[in-house]
């Protein structure tokens, strides 16, 4: 082991399950112990199934890389994925942990940047890796709850109703062709936020009239961004679209109703409250999932096709 | 004005197609009015004025969404008024934000681009074009 390192903000952590073992890291992973981080390996030396499975015998979940070698840790992360995914002696949780890593890397990185095509790009590769990692895996509820985030960042959100809206289309029995595009389109659904900024998307109260029309324009300004390409489904444009919308009316942009409203669009709008009831915000703390389903069950209930929601309450049910 | 012969193809179509707006009561209000442009009541969200234009048009859809196929085929829609930057319809189907759309009323025929629709009643979207 090298001299203990004085504890600074300048170390990132990296869940153990996106190393990918008998590789070697072009970067330096450091244990945590206590308020010092200890040189673990050195960059470019092997990490092993055996470092790997000590870890997390001990408890060991999170390792750190230095910030000046973040770059090179996402560089690494999205060649390995796919090793990553394939590994079937891994459980779907750190297979899931894996891509989640990525996904929210990637998006993190693209919505920061503001590049719809990049965007859509990346939405589509992320897609396929998704579906893999959620129904190849027999990834239950409890798997994805373990690795999802719950901060307020929009691509963490995106990622999360990624995440619940395959889950559930793959429950609700929808093709398994259409799983991908489902992926894409709930990656790309909150896509018009960018146009808004972040005062008010993080505003820390009650938004004014004003306001409340600039986040109530967000579907429409994302459909108006990805209107035009030709290698997006209808579907995927109804995600992003109408996933505000109701099934009893009464939502927007439009106030459509019922089967006006697309099935994909449908799933993504449980999805995306309950994420939204989950997640923490600036303002309030996230709901326990429970609470969230009881609300939603409850005086939400309107807003969703009865169908889906009770599909995706027994799916998330702890068995 | 029009050519006098695409005036008349105007009034043989709106004459000839079936309107298929489920008209609201306001509109019927509205036209009882008359069909002479009246200024609306004022909206400080708005850049220009609006004036009340309860008249019927034909519209055709451009088709320009890749993943939203259209026919050519013309529909009757009601003007429900206009100002110096667009003119708000009713249809009786949905129409998306960026759809362009050829729209020809008895002062001629020009293209508009969908801006906003909202949903009124089964038949019956709102439609702002500009």
């Amino acid at each position: 082991m090298s001299p203990p390192v004085a504890l600074d903000d300048s170390y990132i952590p990296v869940a153990v399950a996106t190393l990918i073992p008998a590789t070697a890291t072009p970067f330096s992973l450091f244990l945590r112990d206590d308020a010092r981080y200890r040189l673990f390996r050195d960059a470019n030396f092997p990490f092993d199934v055996e470092d790997r499975d000590r870890l997390l015998q001990n408890g060991v979940t999170r390792l750190y890389v230095t910030n000046g070698n973040l770059d090179r840790y996402k560089s690494y992360l999205r060649t390995q994925l796919d090793g990553l995914l394939a590994d079937e002696t891994l459980p779907p949780c750190e297979r899931l942990g894996g891509l989640n890593e990525v996904v929210r890397n990637v998006l993190q990185e693209d919505f920061a940047c503001g590049d719809s095509a990049r965007i859509v790009n990346s939405a589509k590769t992320l897609a396929e890796q998704t579906v893999q990692a959620i129904c190849n895996t027999d990834a239950v509820a409890s798997d994805l709850f373990s690795v999802m985030h719950h901060d307020y960042q929009t691509f963490t959100h995106s990622a999360n109703v990624t995440y619940l809206s395959v889950f559930l289309a793959s429950q609700l029995g929808l093709a398994v062709d259409d799983l991908p595009q489902i992926a894409a389109g709930a990656l790309l659904h909150d896509l018009g936020k960018l146009q808004i900024s972040d005062r008010i998307l993080n505003k820390n109260g009650s938004l004014d009239v004003s306001e409340l029309a600039v986040i109530k324009r967000h579907p429409t300004a994302g459909f108006e961004v990805l209107c035009k390409r030709s290698d997006l489904s209808w579907g995927q444009l109804m995600m992003v679209y109408q996933h505000h919308e109701d099934w009893q009316g009464g939502g927007y942009p439009v106030g459509s109703v019922g089967a006006e409203i697309h099935l994909w669009a449908r799933i993504c709008t449980v999805a995306d409250v309950f994420e939204a009831l989950t997640a923490n915000r600036p303002y309030r703390k996230g709901m326990p999932r429970s609470e969230a389903l009881g609300l939603m069950r409850g005086r939400m209930k309107d807003r969703f096709e009865p169908e889906i929601l009770q599909c995706f309450h027994t799916a998330i049910q702890p068995s | 004005m029009l050519p006098h012969g695409d005036s008349t193809q105007l009034t043989r179509l709106l004459q000839t197609l079936p309107c298929r707006v489920a008209i609201p009561d306001w509109y019927l209000a509205l036209v009882g009015r008359g069909t002479n442009p009246s200024r609306t009541l004022p909206d400080e969200r708005r850049r220009f004025t609006r004036f009340n234009f309860p008249v019927k048009a034909v519209m055709t859809c451009g088709g320009n969404l890749p993943a939203l196929p259209r026919t050519t085929e013309p529909h009757v829609v009601l003007c429900k008024d206009l100002s110096r930057s667009g003119i708000c319809l009713l249809h009786a189907e949905q129409l998306y934000p960026g759809e362009e759309i050829l729209l020809w009323l008895a002062t001629g025929r020009k293209k508009y681009t969908v801006r906003r629709c909202r949903r009124h009643q089964p038949q019956c979207f709102e439609i702002g074009v500009q």
